[in-house]
């Protein structure tokens, strides 16, 4: 059913996002040529500036609609009147909420990856590409000279698995919000609002709460032997057990309002 | 065997205004059953909670011996009293749609009433009037093989026509060990293909009957019963 599901969720989203994607890279190929004429006699100015404007803003439609169309479909399909086919259909709500999870990871690293081909389109030349791998490289000896080469290893794992994490779990605030809203108002759009407040506010006190050990022990962290030993040891590890346990937080409230306090007009 | 649907002390609470009350009920296979009542006497309260959208505040409800759940979703049928379906969508998109997640869709079936109905299934549901949305909608509702098929509303939207149809549909559509239930406000048109009433009142059970016994023992048509009952 999990894959069924995401099929449908797959097939509901992509006529958003695949001519998204469509325009801006067809989008791409068409300024750097316009780019590259170079002098427009006078009246003519105008078309580099909006070519370039209507790239520029592709680029951030993608960005932005990622999250936009991510919330708006969860909203649309659970707490609206499609509510009515997707929670009779005989799913658990825990498949629900993972397969919304899923396809909108799956968006979401799409569109970056749509972003990143389309600046290297348009910005790659061969010399700007040898002196950026330059500027790599002396970023990694730089780092080296600082940390052992496991801390750096370590580090990097860690960002990635951040990374994951955090792109999977990152909608479920939005979808608890939603979950919230329809609890609290009759106005769903308002009660969303309201709840994702109510879920930063809590969340705000618990991260604060949740740093009070490292305030004891600021001494031990002192001794450490370097800022990569603090970074790879303690503060990317905190990250993690903190998005995991924010993450299921989320997961169980949603799945748990859907199941037990659903009310659909 | 077991009864299809039963209610014990069923109670769904709305902040503290009870829309059921206490229901005891018991629904046996094989009947078409017209659950009856005025605007907000806990029709639709009572099928949401059928249909696993509502959680009792109360008692408990069971379809084949068990609560609402996935299990008893994929043999409860539920058409609601809303344009639920998916505007964007075919009519052909929909049916893969509910092939694909219930097994006991019959897709011929489906196709065949569309064709009987004048829909064409490579249409978009947005180019649709309401009564054409609502025809698709019970298509595919009683396009199921299921066990119970609950029905809010099947044919307000519906002109006559096509509303003998669709009850004509709903008659010969199912067997021996499903039921249907349905509720509406227009007694006198399905009045005869019911074989039994539930007339609820301010979220109570007033009355459960054959039809036969009502025209038999009160001498009067169910609509004439209801409008005598419900008088304002």
């Amino acid at each position: 059913m999990l894959g069924k599901l995401c099929k449908h969720e797959i097939k509901a989203t992509a006529r958003y996002f695949l001519p998204l994607f469509l325009i801006t890279l067809l989008l791409t190929p068409v300024t750097r040529l316009t780019v590259s004429v170079g002098n427009y006699p006078g009246i003519l100015g105008f078309i580099p500036v909006v070519v370039v404007f209507a790239y520029v803003a592709s680029i951030l439609v993608i960005s932005a609609a990622s999250v936009l169309l991510i919330v708006h479909r969860f909203y649309k399909s659970m707490v609206t009147e499609e509510g009515y086919l997707m929670h009779t259909l005989p799913v658990s709500t825990e498949t629900h909420i993972f397969a919304k999870l899923i396809v909108s990871s799956l968006w979401v690293v799409s569109s970056f990856l749509v972003i990143v081909i389309s600046l290297f389109m348009m910005f790659y030349t061969p010399d700007r590409f040898a002196s950026l791998l330059n500027e790599l490289s002396t970023l990694w000896s730089m780092t080296s000279g600082y940390a052992t080469s496991a801390q750096l290893t370590l580090t990097i794992i860690e960002v990635v698995l951040l990374c994951i994490i955090g792109i999977f779990t990152s909608p479920l605030v939005f979808y608890a919000s939603i979950a919230i809203g329809q609890i609290i108002s009759k106005n769903k759009v308002l009660g969303s609002v309201v709840g994702f407040f109510i879920i930063q506010f809590v969340s705000q006190i618990l991260g604060m709460i949740s740093m009070v050990p490292f305030g004891y022990s600021i001494d031990a962290l002192n001794t450490m032997s370097t800022q990569m030993a603090i970074i790879s040891n303690v503060f990317f590890p905190y990250c993690i057990v903190v998005s995991i346990i924010s993450g299921v937080i989320l997961f169980v409230l949603t799945d748990f309002i859907f199941k037990k306090k659903l009310n659909l007009e | 065997m077991n009864a299809l649907l039963e209610c014990n002390n069923l109670t769904k609470k709305y902040g503290g205004f009870p829309a059921l009350s206490g229901i005891n009920l018991t629904l046996e296979r094989g009947k078409i059953v017209g659950l009856l009542g005025p605007n907000g006497s806990g029709k639709t309260t009572l099928i949401k909670i059928i249909n696993g959208l509502l959680v009792p505040t109360e008692g408990e409800l069971r379809i084949n011996g068990v609560n609402p759940a996935v299990e008893t979703k994929k043999v409860v049928s539920y058409l609601p009293d809303k344009t639920y379906l998916n505007n964007w969508m075919k009519v052909n998109e929909l049916l893969d749609f509910f092939e694909d997640f219930y097994d006991n869709f019959n897709k011929k079936r489906a196709y065949e009433m569309l064709e009987k109905l004048h829909i064409n299934p490579r249409d978009r549901l947005k180019t649709m009037s309401k009564g054409t949305k609502e025809k698709v909608q019970l298509i595919l509702v009683m396009s199921r093989e299921a066990d119970l098929y609950v029905l809010d509303e099947p044919i307000g939207g519906v002109d006559p026509a096509s509303r003998d149809y669709i009850l004509n549909t709903i008659i010969s559509n199912y067997n021996e060990n499903s039921t249907v239930l349905i509720s509406t406000h227009l007694i006198a048109d399905i009045e005869n293909v019911l074989d039994e009433v539930i007339f609820l009142q301010n979220g109570q059970v007033t009355l459960q009957s054959s039809v036969d016994d009502i025209r038999m023992k009160e001498g009067k048509s169910v609509d004439a019963l209801f409008r005598e009952v419900f008088k304002c």
